[in-house]
């Protein structure tokens, strides 16, 4: 008997060796990605009908996380989920339990289970349409920082597989009812208003005192999440539905509020994605993907990183004032 | 009237001197919330002990080697196992005056040991405790307190910047340099972790009571209460500690990003380590320089260790050490004529290089003795025990079960040792 292991050993072992090939761009990463998720997916699907059968329902499987907005680095967690259209017990278990042998696929096939558990084996990520419908308008109206943060997560929904409307509908919900509520936008941005200083007063860039990382720049949390997110704030505002900070930032400029700005924003986004990439390439570890070694830089890279900086700082005051002035 | 200058001496000085003792209280909260839980009633307990140890040694040679008559290069020698008897030259009682020399011997070890933390064994504490207190400390003391060759030489060490915090602090790089680093204190490739101290309210009460204690510290050393000199000795002190936790919270800030707390902590003992040697001979602006570079000091000082690939677990070096030398340096900076009772006025008051390079030498000279015969007393007991140090079994389990068999926190330990013996029995 062949253990599930085995199941998936060759597209991890594809995953692997390929992966260099595939380093060019975030665009081609991506894409690569996309096409491993693509085979763990039908895999588990035939293995999930043999037992259960076919789908009762039409339904869409969407990524969410840096796979929904189609910027995963070489290693990332897997974030997804389901909505599917019948509203019955059946639907519910057939669909959680196509998600489990989907997470246990894509699991084995090196993108590990998502700690925060946003996952569609999770029933709060599994649902049938009306359940998420009810399910968005209750996060909004509690408006905790922790249903904030769903409404994030689900905002970066990207469809994999079955009808994009579906996923569109549940963008629709948060964007309208956000757009028509100031205060509701000001929460939508208040989950992020946390972003770790990272230049001084006197230009000099904070980095990591202590470990391996002592001298280096975590960029994931000083630079691309705060990009990310603030750009995430204006999507929802003028109701954006595309996922990829990129797409979003091309729609904004369409936007005459936004279009002066964004620009700027724009363009330290890709020098950004850049550095990102160099420092893909060069890390011996997942770990130190995230990290850039200050010290190592020359005096122009140097120069560049602290621009990015800065105009993160600058894109978040940004998105704070326009949430805030009502 | 004479009389009651005596018992007001007297008195004043016996006040200084128990809040010099309770300094131990504050360094036991101060090292235990800066080291791990599973060391915490071991360094806590240690500390009460080596105190009274420490004063049986002082009792017993240590004041003799500092005041005794019938002095040679190193030492005196008279008044070995004091009686309690009334000495001569003193114009407060003799008893009083020993009790209060004794915390000062009891506070440089207690720095000393500091240097040993999370990794000596228990035994080289109590070794290096009786060899320091009695070989160390009172040739220092007796150079520059008791009438020794410093003292001739102007040398100005109000309170004890470099006889009490450099003396400790060298015998604390001798020991941490032999003992080397604690267990996942650097990685391979010479970067350093943070071991982080468990309690932060622990240090910050801890640097609290050392601030408290200080008045007795440097404002006691005037030993008498003579025109009510001890209040201006006791301003400068206080304003030195804010200005050291003041600059130390700025200089983290701007660096960092963040202010950091045991910086901030460390800032506010730095001024006042420094103002100790200073705090009766300068005017009160002097002394908030002198508590400001002090602040500024200890934080680049521990960075500086770090670099060196030295782990300074309490920080001994970085607050007394480097503080010590800047303090003992300053009056050659900062002494006023008026003040400057002993030695001269410093470079800023028309007083030249002559009090700085008094101090420099004074301060070279002390921190070397001190350093290379820690280091000596420290190496023989080494060959003595066959290492300084616990096994790394025992590091990692803690020094609370591995020397004492019990832990500072049994409901925090017990819980796990209980269940992984289960578990292994199980398995």
């Amino acid at each position: 008997m062949t253990t599930r292991e085995q199941l998936y050993a060759d597209i991890l072992q594809e995953k692997e060796e390929m992966m260099d090939q595939h380093l060019h761009s975030t665009q081609r990463l991506n894409a690569f990605h996309d096409e491993i998720m693509t085979q763990v997916f039908s895999r588990a699907f035939k293995l999930h009908e043999q037992v259960y059968g076919p789908p009762p329902c039409p339904y869409s499987l969407f990524l969410l996380g840096s796979a929904g907005r189609f910027e995963q680095g070489t290693i990332s967690d897997q974030d997804h989920g389901i909505v599917f259209q019948l509203d019955t017990e059946e639907a519910s278990t057939y669909f959680l339990q196509l998600g489990q042998t989907f997470a246990d696929g894509l699991n084995e096939a090196g993108y590990p289970y998502c700690e925060g558990n946003v996952m569609s084996s999770n029933p709060i990520w599994c649902r049938s349409a009306a359940e998420w419908k009810n399910q968005i308008s209750s996060w909004i109206e509690e408006e905790t920082l922790g249903t904030m943060r769903s409404l994030h997560m689900i905002y970066d929904a990207r469809i994999f597989h079955g009808e994009k409307e579906a996923v569109s509908t549940l963008k629709k919900q948060v964007s309208i009812a956000l757009k028509k509520d100031a205060h509701k936008l000001k929460r939508f941005f208040e989950n992020i208003q946390y972003m770790k200083k990272s230049v001084g007063l006197f230009g000099q860039i904070f980095t990591e005192q202590n470990g391996q990382h002592a001298g280096s720049l975590n960029l994931k949390q000083s630079a691309f999440l705060p990009y990310v997110n603030a750009i995430r704030v204006l999507a929802v505002s003028e109701g954006i539905e595309l996922s990829s900070t990129l797409n979003r930032m091309k729609a904004l400029k369409q936007v005459p509020a936004h279009a002066g700005r964004i620009p700027e924003y724009e363009e330290a986004f890709r020098t950004l994605l850049d550095f990102r990439l160099r420092a893909l390439k060069n890390a011996p570890d997942y770990d130190s993907s995230h990290y850039i070694n200050i010290e190592l830089l020359g005096p122009i890279r140097k120069r560049e990183l602290r621009h990015i900086l800065k105009t993160a700082e600058s894109l978040h005051h940004y998105v704070q004032r326009w949430t805030t002035k009502g | 009237m004479e009389d009651m200058l005596f018992l007001m001496n007297s008195l004043w000085v016996m006040v200084s001197a128990i809040l010099v003792i309770f300094m131990i209280a504050g360094f036991i909260m101060l090292e235990a919330g800066s080291t791990r839980m599973k060391n915490a009633g071991h360094i806590a307990g240690k500390t009460a002990f080596t105190f009274g140890l420490a004063s049986l040694v002082f009792w017993a040679v240590g004041f003799a080697f500092i005041f005794g008559d019938n002095a040679n290069f190193f030492i005196g020698l008279s008044n070995f196992f004091y009686s309690g008897s009334e000495l001569e030259g003193l114009s407060l009682s003799s008893p009083v005056f020993f009790l209060f020399q004794l915390a000062f011997a009891g506070i440089a070890i207690t720095i000393a040991l500091g240097g040993f933390a999370e990794r000596a064994k228990l035994s080289v504490y109590v070794l290096f405790t009786i060899l320091f207190s009695a070989l160390v400390y009172p040739v220092v003391a007796h150079w520059i307190w008791g009438g020794g060759w410093l003292a001739e030489h102007g040398k100005q060490d109000f309170a004890g910047s470099t006889v009490v915090h450099l003396t400790g602090a060298m015998a604390a790089l001798a020991a941490t340099i032999l003992l080397k680093p604690r267990i996942g204190r650097f990685n391979k490739d010479g970067s350093a972790n943070a071991i982080h101290g468990h309690n932060q309210v622990f240090t910050s009460l801890g640097v609290l009571i050392l601030w408290v204690g200080w008045f007795g510290f440097n404002a006691g050393s005037t030993v008498s209460v003579d025109s009510g000199f001890f209040g201006f000795v006791a301003l400068n002190t206080n304003l030195a500690a804010g200005a050291g936790a003041v600059a130390a919270l700025i200089i983290s800030w701007v660096v960092l990003g963040k202010s950091d707390i045991p910086t901030i902590l460390n800032g506010a003992l730095a001024g006042l380590v420094a103002i100790t040697a200073s705090c009766a001979f300068v005017d009160t602006w002097a002394a908030v320089v002198i508590g400001l570079i002090a602040g500024v000091l200890v934080f680049y000082g521990a960075k500086w260790m770090e670099k060196l690939g030295i782990d300074d677990p309490i920080f001994a070096l970085s607050v007394h050490g480097i503080p010590g030398i800047w303090g003992t340096l300053s009056t050659g900076f900062f002494a006023t004529p008026e003040l400057a009772t002993v030695g001269k006025p410093g470079l800023f008051y028309g007083g030249g290089f002559a009090q700085l390079g008094v101090q420099a030498m004074g301060v070279f000279v002390s921190g070397a003795f001190a350093f290379i015969v820690s280091f000596a007393i420290l190496y023989v007991i080494k060959k003595l025990l066959g290492g300084l140090r616990v096994s790394e079994e025992e590091e990692i389990m803690g020094l609370d079960i591995s020397e004492h068999g019990t832990y500072g926190y049994p409901e925090v330990f017990s819980g796990t040792t209980t269940t992984k013996s289960k578990t292994a029995a199980g398995k």
